[in-house]
This record gives C-alpha cells, structure tokens and sequence, in this order.
C-alpha cells in the first residue's frame, strides 16, 4: 500500500512538473503569416536582466526584480486575414495544461466576439506561480504565458501603475496542495 | 552630369526631412541631418542614374544617419513600465489629438521598429522596398510591422482604435 | 478609418521651412574638393592602427565570442520587454472589457 502511495505521489508530481508544450499550439502557425513568437526560458532571462538598466532604462529596479524571479516568458501573438481562420479548440491544449496544473482563471469575459481570460497559480500569501492570458479576437489571438513566483504588486506594474486592479487575486481559489516548484516549460 | 542637383532636392526635400524629423524629433536637428544628406549626395551626383536612383540613395542615406545619429544621442526613450502619457479628454478635438497620440506613440519604439514604420506608413514603402533600403530581411520587416503595430494599437484606448 | 489608416495620417510628410533648399544650394555651392591627403596622414589610417593593435593583445575568437554574447542578451532583453508590454496591453484591454460589462449591467 505504502508503494502505492509513493507511486502515485510520484506521478503526480512528475505530471505537475511536466511543462506545458508549446508546441502543442504550432498548428496554429500554419494558419497565418502574421505571427510573433517569444520564448525566453530561464538562460535567456538572465542573459536579459545583464542588460536591463544599462541604457538607464526607466524601472531598472523593478524590471530586474522581476525577472529575478521569472523561470519563463512565452508569447505568442497571431493575427488573420479573415474571421474565422482559427477556433477556440486549437487552444484546447492550454486550457486542459493549466487545469490540470490548477491554475485558478480569474478573469472569463466576453464581449460580443472578443473573449478574454486570465489565469493565475496561486501561491500561499499574496503570490502566485506564474500568470496567463488568452485574449481571442476573431483577427487576433493572443496567449501570454509567465511562469515565475510574482506579487500582486509586480502584477499591477505589469498592468500599468493605476493603484489596485479591479482584477480580483486575493479571491482567487486556492488548490489543496502547493504546486511543484521546479516547472521547465517548452 | 544627368541630373539637376536642385531639381533632385525639390522633389525630395520633403522625403528627406520627414524622416529625419519623425526619427530624431528635433527641427533643428532634422534640418541640419537633412542637409548633411543632401549635401552628401551632392559629392556623389556623379554616380545616380536617374531620379529614381536619386531618391532611392537619399532614402537611404536618411534613413541609416538617422539610426546612427539617435544612437549616438541616445535619444531612444527609455522602455519603462509606465511610459505613455494619459490619453487626452473627451472634450478635446479628437481627430488631431489622436494623430499627435500617434505620433508620440511611434517615437517611442525602438530605432528599427520605429523606421520600419516609418517607412511603410509615412513612405507607403512595400516590406521588399524596406528591407532593401534598410538592408534587413524582410521576414525581420514583417516581424518589426507586426510587433510595431501591436504596441501601438495597445497603448491607445480601445475607443481610439477603430480596428 | 482604419488604425493603419489613422497612422498614415499621423506620419504624413512635413515640408522643411521655406529657405531650407535655397540654404543647401548654397552650401553646396561651397563645396569644395577635398584635398588629396597623403595616405600616413589620414585620421582613418590612425584610427586603424590603433584597432589594429588592440585586436592583436586580444584572440580574435574572444571578441567575437563576447560579441556574439553581447548582441544576444540585447536580442533577449528586446523580447523580455515586449513580452512585458504585450502583457500590459492585453492586461489593460481585459480590465476595460471587464469594466464596461459591469456598467452595462449596472445600469
């Protein structure tokens, strides 16, 4: 029994440290032209924080505390000639990754055809694991994916210093469990 | 010698002077980048071909000295986290407003993003034309546009932006 | 109109001040040729010298390492704060879908 339980512990850990695979979104590439694609795994973010705050770069100091912390940033922008080039099932993947990684979506709206959502991973305290959005336009889609232990402070920067978001994170659902720590993504 | 100097200069001193002006945001210093050019090209009249090649060079030519000339001011604004000034009121005459919002937002992208821009909305230049003239590959082009274009639509309102 | 019709607008050309052409022209009447230098005088000849000196002090293949670094973590900080400014933006377009659907269900 105690085997059991050891494996199944095993697994699940190694399923919440498997990272999500971008790759898994690559037939959407095939669709357009008009792409652009960021992927700056830890490596790159640090060779990015040796050049923050070299041209006096304005929040030198909250930039490079941000990316202290980061272990991965991922965009991926698409845009299309025509409404419905794409559909919402191509990021199937990334939905079932983040809820099975128990991510907690805060943010679901609709407005008339532009979707937007907004994903957190919470952590104990006021932090989180990491942040994503998918924003579908029918030209456009937009997914964001930061993976790296934030602050709501570090959130409203990200947003834009307008006091506090009416984004509720102090609300968002907790998981049982803390979520692994060590997440190589892509 | 095929071509008039000042016939060339007429027809192009706009061009040139444009570009300078978007990209260092300084009259005085556009006017002064502009005639270095022009008189750049005056040393150089001897090996354009037509007017075609004419405007070609000083296309160029303004476009590469003024990349340089920014960098060596160090004039590109410093990307920060909050880095656009507040949209205007309501009240106030949206139309011009909007293009001066417009204007301010493309000074603050970065050097080749900004002359990429540049070229394809102020010149009407295809991707083909701008990565000959910037000497870039035009998938690099198209990644500069589209990225450009993102920023730029983002930082205006959404009631600003018609699509 | 389009946003990329707005932005034509925006960047429309502007005409230079009225005496620019007639300043050149004059200038350019001005011009005079350069005279020939021999070339051990030439500031450039100088200018490479020096460049050659220090690149014999330093192996070649560790400038071009360090050069090769350098232009990649400039490539990466580019992308980092793009990612980040792409996050605001659609940061910012959330928050102002979500507050005029609670307007509009408020009133």
């Amino acid at each position: 029994m105690k085997t059991l339980f050891l494996l199944l512990g095993l697994t699940l850990t190694l399923q919440a440290q498997q990272p999500f695979d971008f790759h898994t979104l690559d037939k959407l590439d095939a669709l357009t032209d008009h792409k652009t694609k960021i992927t700056l795994d830890p490596d790159m973010l640090r060779l990015a924080a040796r050049f923050i705050g070299v041209d006096n770069d304005k929040d030198a100091a909250s930039l490079l505390s941000l990316v202290g912390n980061l272990k991965g940033v991922y965009v991926r922008t698409y845009e299309f000639d025509k409404d419905g080039q794409y559909s919402l099932t191509d990021i199937e993947p990334l939905r079932a990754y983040l809820k099975q990684q128990q991510w907690s979506r805060i943010v679901e709206s609709q407005e008339g055809k532009n979707i937007d959502e907004v994903y957190i991973q919470p952590l104990p305290g006021d932090r989180f694991g990491g942040v994503a959005i998918v924003s579908a336009e029918p030209r456009e889609l937009t997914i964001v994916y930061i993976s790296g232990v934030m602050s709501m402070g570090d959130l409203e920067k990200l947003e834009g210093n307008m006091g506090i978001p009416d984004i509720d994170l102090k609300n968002a659902k907790k998981p049982a469990a803390p979520p692994a720590k060590d997440k190589k993504e892509d | 010698m095929g071509l008039e100097f000042a016939k060339v200069l007429a027809d192009n001193q706009s061009m040139v002077f444009s570009v300078a002006l978007r990209f260092l945001r300084d009259r005085e210093g556009a006017e002064e980048l502009a005639q270095d050019v022009f008189l750049q090209f005056y040393r150089q009249i001897a090996r354009i071909e037509s007017p075609a090649h004419a405007t070609w060079w000083l296309r160029r030519a303004i476009c590469h000295r003024s990349i340089d000339e920014v960098r060596k001011r160090k004039l590109r604004p410093r990307i920060g986290l909050d880095d656009i000034p507040e949209s205007p009121g309501q009240d106030s005459q949206p139309d011009l407003l909007l293009r001066e919002r417009i204007r301010k937002l493309v000074e603050t992208l970065p050097e080749k993003a900004r002359m990429v821009v540049l070229l394809r909305y102020q010149e009407d230049l295809d991707p083909t034309e701008i990565s000959e003239t910037l000497h870039m590959p035009i998938s690099t082009v198209k990644s500069h546009l589209h990225r450009s274009l993102t920023v730029l639509r983002g930082k205006l309102r959404p009631q600003e932006v018609c699509s | 109109m389009n946003f990329e019709d707005d932005l034509r607008a925006a960047l429309r050309r502007e005409q230079p001040p009225a005496d620019f052409a007639a300043r050149v022209l004059a200038k350019a009447a001005q011009t005079e040729r350069v005279v020939a230098f021999p070339v051990w005088r030439r500031p450039a000849t100088w200018a490479m010298a020096a460049g050659l000196a220090v690149a014999a002090l330093v192996p070649p293949a560790v400038l071009e390492y360090r050069h090769r670094e350098e232009q990649r973590a400039l490539e990466a900080k580019k992308e980092f704060l793009f990612a980040l400014q792409v996050t605001r933006t659609k940061l910012q377009q959330t928050r102002a879908r979500v507050h005029r659907a609670t307007m509009r269900h408020t009133l």
